[in-house]
């Protein structure tokens, strides 16, 4: 329903540039053509996953208004020592090669620290009551779901296997701070694995 | 095809369109890491006086081997939100900002701020996760409010708004990471009618 070439989220501005290639920034053209494109389409058709953002608001003028948004979309980018740079994105909607597309809940932001023997994590979590939280462990991934208006649902994968009945949890200030303990064998081993000397 | 010099956020995105690099078969990954790199050696260069509202990007830990350094995370966000007749709002958020030498690390992370514009009032959310209330500063003029933590966790914002606000009816709390900011919209002062003769 939304897919499609009409659904292409970047089509080329002027000279086949983008407005910040330029130093003038003023220019929304790759904004405005991609979401915008999609945004207008809302108007008569709006895909049943966007329905929860859609808000009537009343305007200045006592006008009713169908308000929908707002769409997130970022990404964060980490790079540690002897390891891949990280790359995670989150947001409520994807950009991918059929175009623009909604996903369920908005994936939080994450950020995954490996301590040696446990990883300290931290996932943003603003506007969540702590009582609407869920968490579950597993041995490679976590996955965090809220409930409410402000619904976030993410599942994020770790280097290493942990022992998830170590995990522990705490809520503050839409920050879910959580440490869990490496399984033994991948304790102390740093970064890059054990380092075998050559005979 | 990507041979200029400098990718910048938005030819990450544009990448994107053609597939996340999970979604890909082959990860160009050398322009797109490039990108970071290059922003980091800028902040390798000169470790030693980086300005101090870089230095929350670097996290140093002392290792058998030497100092090791883990640089990020580097954030980049927008938000886009539409009203029928009306053209879509975007608002970028983040700790980074595309400029022209690619990559540049912003002066305290732009936060995710949404503006509702209502009948009598605007009622502004702007999520502020992991700063303590009492680290908020938050100034409101006539025409625009300015938000600002004085937290680890540096935010800064500057709201620009279309019709005047009464500063003195300005509301604000916080909760759960979101600051929710209540604006009652001046009246306009009435012009006199003058009939014509």
């Amino acid at each position: 329903m939304y897919g499609g070439s009409d659904w292409n989220p970047a089509p080329r501005t002027r000279k086949g540039r983008y407005p910040t290639a330029n130093i003038d920034r003023s220019d929304e053209e790759w904004f405005r053509g991609g979401l915008g494109n999609m945004v207008r389409m809302f108007g008569s058709d709006l895909p049943k996953e966007f329905e929860k953002l859609t808000r009537t608001v009343q305007g200045p003028k006592s006008d009713v208004r169908e308000r929908v948004g707002p769409f997130v979309y970022g990404f964060s980018y980490t790079q540690e020592p002897g390891k891949e740079p990280i790359f995670q994105e989150f947001g409520n909607i994807r950009p991918s090669y059929r175009g623009i597309e909604p996903i369920q809940g908005r994936e939080p932001l994450a950020d995954i620290r490996d301590k040696g023997d446990f990883y300290e994590i931290s996932v943003e979590l603003p506007g969540v009551n702590k009582e609407d939280i869920a968490l579950d462990f597993y041995e490679d991934s976590f996955i965090v779901d809220t409930k409410g208006d402000n619904r976030f649902h993410g599942r994020s994968v770790l280097w290493h296997e942990v022992n998830p009945d170590t995990a522990k949890a705490s809520y503050r200030n839409g920050i879910l701070e959580i440490t869990v303990e490496k399984k033994e064998e991948w304790k102390h081993k740093g970064p890059e694995g054990t380092s075998i000397a050559i005979e | 095809m990507w041979g200029r010099k400098r990718p910048s956020i938005f030819d990450i995105f544009e990448s994107f369109t053609r597939g996340t690099p999970f979604e890909r078969e082959e990860f160009e990954d050398d322009w797109f890491r490039s990108t970071f790199e290059d922003m980091i050696r800028r902040f390798e260069e000169d470790i030693e006086e980086m300005p101090e509202e870089y230095s929350g990007f670097v996290t140093e830990e002392r290792t058998p081997e030497g100092v090791s350094r883990r640089y990020g995370p580097f954030v980049y966000g927008f938000s886009c939100t539409a009203e029928p007749g009306k053209e879509p709002v975007f608002q970028e958020f983040g700790n980074i900002r595309p400029s022209y030498r690619g990559i540049e690390p912003s002066q305290g992370r732009e936060p995710l701020v949404d503006v509702m514009d209502e009948q009598d009032k605007y009622r502004i959310f702007v999520e502020l996760p992991g700063v303590e209330k009492d680290k908020v500063k938050l100034d409101v003029a006539e025409n625009s409010v300015q938000i600002r933590t004085e937290d680890e966790r540096k935010f800064y914002k500057r709201i620009e708004l279309e019709s005047p606000v009464d500063a003195d009816s300005a509301k604000a709390s916080y909760k759960n990471g979101v600051l929710t900011v209540e604006l009652v919209r001046k009246e306009q002062p009435k012009g006199k009618e003058v009939r014509v003769e």
